[in-house]
């Protein structure tokens, strides 16, 4: 399943270290490059300061959340995907009101597998644009 | 702006029966008093014509005995009138009854101590023949007589020296002054029932309307209880929606990373039939859980939370309308001030309302009666803040930093379970916002909510 070779730059984001480093274990075997963070506003600085291909962060996290990341990165990039992990369902609507950028959301807890071929394909949308 | 919300009251429509009532009563009264008024004016007309009755009767006796003086032989009419009225004194009574002797051929009439009397009226009545005669005060005043209503009957004799004329003049003097106190005993006596059953009455009205009153409290007391018990509902609801909500979400990230383990070993355990079987029993059963949770939250919310377009105003509204029962219980004024409009937020409707429900009631128990508690909802910026501020106690530094956590209460054990606060904020974090808790200056305590509007 995982695309050997090619070197996208990932961001992920989870305030459980636990989280993060299994994402980037399973991207890391996939071929990608990841940068992880688990504090929130560190992201913000990561995505204004380095070229990430993707973002996938957690949606509820303490000082800046996932919502404000999206944000964030579709005002530097709306070209960036976006992946979106929440617990539950519910924030579907929240996320919703964000107008524009290319963002999906994962209800936790997922297949690694699933997050994998979810980036794959929307960067190689983005590339094909 | 809100008006100060009050208990609610039921209307009690008595005061107006009650006033025709009593209207009724006076009418009543006065319709008896009247009549019994009239009837004791009717008895006193009805004595007078039987003292007139009476005087001619006097009157007829004294003719009778003027024929036997004529029988005597005295043939000098003057001397005959002298000797009849010799013996009046004996019969007279000093000013109530007289006697008048009207003799032939003269106009005035004679008393018995020798005064002429001219009286016009007296005379035409003889002439006319009539029994008798009402005498006004001032007529009974001429007589000799008290000056009250008199009484004169009358009688005459045809004799040889011409008609004789008889009068017996008698006040009513003695009859009037009884009636006079039969009158005012009657007044008294229909004042005094009148004031027994007015009195009675009274108290029997009294007692009725404490009984309505008793009845509208306990009709207050039951939609009260209502209100309690649909508050009780709504917070357990909210409280297992939001517990099942921080589980759901604990949850989550720690399956995820096991589903993600689970998943790397099954990768290397391709050999090992056993082993890889393992890995996706764990797997299988981590999506038990998963079920079993969001199963869980279902069932604590009736379906997961809905992020929605909500009205900040109206969740301070419905907020303040579900407490105000308790707030009119403990005598303490609540007032919600909300402008006309406010930016939309993006949250659970009823969650939301929950939280400000929860700082409303731990405001209003901070509070003792008389106290203040208002609940306000304001945009700065991007976020809208929820506010509720007391009068109250106030709170330590201390406290306030602790007062979000599960199971920190201030309260008296039993009185507070000291999680209203906890799961407020917990609703807050859901809402990508959070709780502050501070002391408010210069008493009592301000609780604040801020989330993020929708831009």
């Amino acid at each position: 399943m995982s695309t050997s070779g090619h070197t996208s730059r990932i961001l992920v984001v989870d305030d459980r270290p636990e989280m993060v480093d299994m994402i980037a274990e399973e991207l890391g075997e996939r071929g990608f490059r990841v940068c992880t963070t688990i504090s929130g506003p560190k992201a913000l600085d990561l995505l204004r300061s380095e070229p990430f291909d993707a973002l996938v962060t957690d949606l509820r996290m303490p000082g800046v959340d996932g919502l404000t990341l999206l944000r964030a990165s579709i005002e530097l990039d709306p070209s960036r995907p976006v992946i979106v992990m929440t617990a539950y369902g519910s924030l579907e609507t929240a996320l919703e009101a964000v107008k524009g950028g290319t963002w999906q959301y994962l209800t936790k807890p997922f297949r690694a597998d699933l997050l994998a071929r979810l980036l794959e394909a929307a960067l190689s949308s983005k590339h094909a644009r | 702006m809100l008006a100060p919300v009050e208990s609610s009251r039921l209307p009690l429509a008595a005061a107006p029966k009650q006033l025709l009532l009593v209207s009724g009563m006076v009418v009543a009264i006065g319709l008896v008093t009247g009549l019994a008024w009239w009837d004791a004016a009717r008895e006193a007309d009805a004595t007078l014509t039987d003292l007139g009755a009476e005087q001619a009767a006097l009157a007829s006796s004294m003719a009778v005995g003027l024929r036997a003086y004529l029988n005597g032989g005295e043939r000098d009419p003057s001397r005959l009138a002298d000797a009849l009225l010799k013996g009046g004194p004996r019969i007279e009574h000093r000013g109530e009854l007289r006697l008048l002797l009207a003799p032939p051929f003269e106009t005035a009439l004679r008393a018995s101590d020798g005064r002429e009397l001219s009286s016009p009226r007296l005379r035409d009545a003889l002439d006319q023949g009539l029994p008798s005669i009402r005498l006004t005060r001032s007529e009974a005043a001429e007589c000799g007589l008290v000056a009250r209503t008199a009484m004169a009957g009358l009688a005459h004799l045809d004799a040889p020296f011409g008609r004789w004329g008889i009068v017996a003049v008698a006040t009513a003097a003695r009859e009037r002054d009884r009636e006079i106190r039969a009158r005012w005993r009657l007044v008294l006596g229909v004042l005094v029932a009148s004031g027994l059953v007015l009195g009675f009455g009274g108290i029997a009205l009294r007692n009725q309307r404490k009984e309505l009153q008793l009845e509208r409290e306990l009709v207050v007391a039951e939609v009260q209880r209502e209100r309690d018990q649909k508050l009780l509902q709504a917070q357990r609801v909210a409280t297992m929606g939001t517990f099942a909500m921080g589980i759901v979400h604990e949850v989550a990230t720690p399956l995820g990373v096991i589903v993600g383990r689970a998943e790397q070993l099954l990768g290397k355990l391709k050999g090992d039939e056993r082993l890889a079987r393992s890995a996706e029993i764990i797997v299988e059963q981590v999506d038990l859980i998963q079920n079993t949770v969001r199963r869980f939250l279902d069932l604590a919310r009736g379906g997961p939370p809905s992020f929605d377009r909500v009205d900040p105003a109206d969740v301070v509204r419905s907020a303040a309308t579900s407490v105000e029962h308790r707030f009119a219980k403990a005598h303490i004024a609540l007032r919600a001030d909300v402008p006309a409009h406010m930016p939309p937020v993006q949250g659970d409707r009823a969650l939301l309302e929950h939280a400000i429900v929860n700082l409303l009631l731990n405001a209003c128990e901070a509070c003792s009666a008389g106290g203040h508690v208002e609940v306000l909802a304001r945009e700065d910026a991007e976020r809208v803040a929820f506010v509720v501020t007391d009068d109250g106690a106030g709170i330590s530094p201390e406290d306030a930093s602790q007062a979000t956590e599960p199971f920190f209460t201030t309260k008296p054990a039993g009185s507070g379970t000291g999680l209203g606060l906890a799961i407020a904020s917990e609703i807050a974090k859901a809402h990508r916002g959070e709780l502050a808790i501070a002391s408010n200056a210069p008493r009592g305590t301000r609780a604040c909510i801020e989330i993020p509007s929708v831009s």
